[in-house]
């Protein structure tokens, strides 16, 4: 149990929307979430189809665990093939909207087709409808929210939906549910935008239910147990991700002005103590912090701009506390673009949840487009008359708005790195891989990451591996390999599970999740084990490189930008060093199983039965 | 011998009682290890802290090992993780 064995397949192209039995051989197979998500894209398109064409299929995924009492059982995930990198698509939300859809009753939606006209897809347990979006439409995420919360008469139904940027194919337009919580990398708002779907809404009262709920609720226990007392889990829970800034900093691997140095000298003003200091004013940016569904931890700020900032005067609407930074929006907003105002960096954070979409893939662009202004090879004239020079917090704010709404030069950052700078002749200045841009870890100073960054399936992304131990201990290219491959299996598992990344961090071991599984799911004779959950990532994460495979991307795309191979860090732990990934990409494909140029061998398939 | 010690995050509630911020002086024994550093403050030993000596990580194997000298800075920091 804990699964609701059904399906709900939505085809906007003919409008219609028709539940299906939950294919439980690919949920033994691939568990739920991340992994059954990908099962079913495999099986239900070509990986070659056109990213924003109407045979893109878009599937918002759960886990066996979300909506129970697990700890973080909110999360679901988004998953299609992206418009940013031609390669399959993952992002994970929390937030409510996942567990809701869980409570309507299905554990999958699939989202086919593409409708003639806006519309939203309605979802009240068994009933579901497609209803017009026409006054929706060009309008942000939050006054989408609200305006279905208000039509419906219902202030509990949960939203996901894409903004403006979503509308416009913005290449890494995001989905956002619950206001602030988004599926924000790889561009799956774009794909949303692109089938005419402005949002879908659910409501859900069915609940679910535990095989065996004595087994099931020792395990909740449990878990809460150990994240009780957890250093790491204090830590999420009073500063929030944000805390990394300084080590990351201290350590040498804060990608700054767009990767040409790898420390900020404005970190001080952005970091969690400057989120907490009061102002002489009475102004403090941080507000209270805030959970997912059935969190513990509660990661999530809430903060708010200080009224006298020049980013919100005549702009009352902003003056409200909303969504706060997090690292990787204090990383793309801060260093990489040289500022250090915490307000237009908390504005600019604003601007990505309400229009909708990623911060880092936008920090990134907007970066290159920095250094393609310092050079000259784009002026004031390109920009819309702005000021594009690192660290200038206008620039920072006001693009981030034209990019939210498809305005002026945010047409061309609405783009990403990649085609942008192939757009001016430079395509050197786009710091990404496979077209995605990269989280806020230098992968000269860490070098595992690196290879981690190389071989993710869905581009640039820091959350796919973990090989920080080993980073810290060595900075070289010896031994990351291994570790890279085996954590890369871990995070498919546990993002299968439908439960956050984060309780790693806070304490929560393999063990826990296995417990979880075998409590909510059940002993039907297939009970699940540490060996079962590994072999469920390996397999999860070779589905997703024969996606790719399939869809024409090579082992020639497992690279990285020649800054980090050939320009050696300037100063932290990594001064003086590249990339190695020349010596971990072989030994890693190795380890995989792969051929010498990164293909699957059919023996592979047949062994994970993919 | 005298060293500068500088925290983040949460290990800033290991400094010295009254100190501002999250820089303190502190008298350490010659030939201290980062290890002495944080058993003196009554901070985690864990080797998996970030422990960075004039401006370069210390490896966490080396913890217990690396001599401090006179007039180091040292950063004293939970572990590298995602986020
Ligand atoms: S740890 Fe943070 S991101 Fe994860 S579920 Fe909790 S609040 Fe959400």
């Amino acid at each position: 149990m804990s699964w609701q064995g059904k399906v709900l397949r939505v085809n906007l192209t003919k409008g219609t929307a028709e539940a299906e039995p939950l294919n439980m051989e690919w949920a033994e197979a691939y568990m739920g979430e991340r992994g059954l998500g990908s099962k079913y894209l495999w099986e239900n398109m070509d990986p070659q189809t056109d990213p924003l064409g109407p045979d893109n299929v878009l599937i918002f995924a759960t886990g066996p665990l979300t909506s129970t009492m697990a700890p973080t059982s909110g999360r679901y995930a988004v998953l299609c093939k992206s418009p940013l990198t031609g390669a399959i698509a993952c992002s994970n939300s929390g937030g409510k909207f996942g567990a809701e859809l869980k409570f309507a009753g299905y554990d999958l939606l699939l989202l086919e087709g593409k409708s003639d006209k806006p519309v939203y897809l309605n979802i009240v347990d068994d009933t579901v409808e497609i209803l017009p979006a026409d006054d929706i439409w060009g309008t942000t995420v939050w006054h989408t929210e609200e305006w279905i919360k208000k039509t419906h008469n219902d202030p509990l139904i949960r939203v996901a939906s894409c903004g403006e940027a979503g509308e416009n194919l913005c290449r890494y337009a995001a989905v956002v549910n619950d206001l602030h919580r988004a599926a924000g990398r790889s561009g799956v708002g774009a794909v949303m935008g692109s089938k005419n779907l402005k949002a879908v809404s659910v409501r859900g009262t069915k609940g679910v239910t535990a095989a065996d709920p004595a087994k099931f609720m020792a395990a909740v226990k449990a878990s809460h147990d150990v994240m009780a007392v957890n250093e790491g889990r204090q830590e999420l829970t009073e500063l929030g991700t944000n805390s990394m800034i300084d080590m990351m900093q201290e350590f040498g691997g804060l990608p700054t002005r767009n990767f040409k140095e790898v420390q900020f000298e404005g970190v001080d003003k952005i970091n969690t103590a400057a989120m907490f200091e009061v102002k002489e004013n009475g102004h403090r940016n941080m507000v209270t912090n805030k959970a997912c569904f059935g969190c513990t931890i509660a990661c999530g700020r809430i903060a708010h701009i200080d009224e006298n900032h020049f980013s919100i005067v005549n702009k009352p609407e902003y003056k409200l506390a909303s969504g706060g930074l997090e690292y990787e929006t204090a990383y793309a907003f801060g260093p990489l673009v040289g500022v250090s105002d915490i307000d237009a960096l908390t504005y600019a954070g604003y601007m990505t949840n309400e229009h909708g979409y990623d911060p880092i893939s936008f920090g990134g662009t907007l970066a290159a487009a920095m250094e393609l202004f310092e050079m000259g090879v784009i002026t004031k004239e390109d920009t819309d008359g702005i000021d594009l020079s690192f660290g200038n917090p206008e620039a920072l704010t006001v693009m981030s708005e034209k990019t939210g709404k498809g305005e002026g030069f945010g047409k061309i950052l609405a783009m990403g790195s990649k085609l942008m700078c192939e757009k001016y002749g430079h395509p050197e200045l786009a710091m990404h891989v496979k077209g995605q841009e990269f989280a806020g870890y230098d992968s000269r100073a860490l070098q595992g990451m690196g290879l981690g960054y190389a071989t993710s399936n869905r581009g640039a992304c820091h959350l796919k591996h973990s090989t920080f131990g080993e980073d810290m201990e060595d900075v070289s290219g010896n031994g990351k390999a291994e570790p890279c491959k085996t954590s890369q299996d871990h995070v498919a598992a546990i993002d299968s599970t439908g439960l956050c990344l984060f309780v790693g961090d806070a304490g929560m071991e393999i063990s826990h999740f296995v417990d979880l599984l075998n409590g909510a799911i059940g002993s039907d004779g297939s009970q699940w084990s540490e060996e079962r959950m590994m072999e469920t990532g390996e397999r999860v994460w070779n589905l997703e490189r024969r996606f790719n495979m399939s869809a024409g991307l090579t082992g020639a795309d497992d690279t990285l930008p020649k800054r980090l191979l050939e320009t050696p860090a300037p100063s932290g732990t990594g001064k003086g060093k590249v990339n190695e990934l020349s010596k971990m990409l072989p030994e890693y494909y190795k380890l995989r199983g792969w051929t010498e140029d990164g293909q699957l061998t059919n023996e592979l398939i047949d062994r994970l039965g993919l | 011998m005298k060293i500068t010690l500088k925290t983040a995050g949460l290990f800033s509630r290991y400094l010295p009682e009254g100190t501002k911020g999250n820089l303190a002086e502190l008298e350490v024994k010659d030939g201290a290890t980062p290890v002495d550093v944080a058993r003196q403050i009554g901070a985690p030993t864990d080797t998996k802290c970030l422990i960075v000596v004039n401006g370069t990580a210390v490896p966490p194997s080396q913890h217990d090992i690396f001599t401090l000298n006179d007039g180091d800075a040292m950063s004293f920091m939970p572990p590298l993780k995602g986020g």
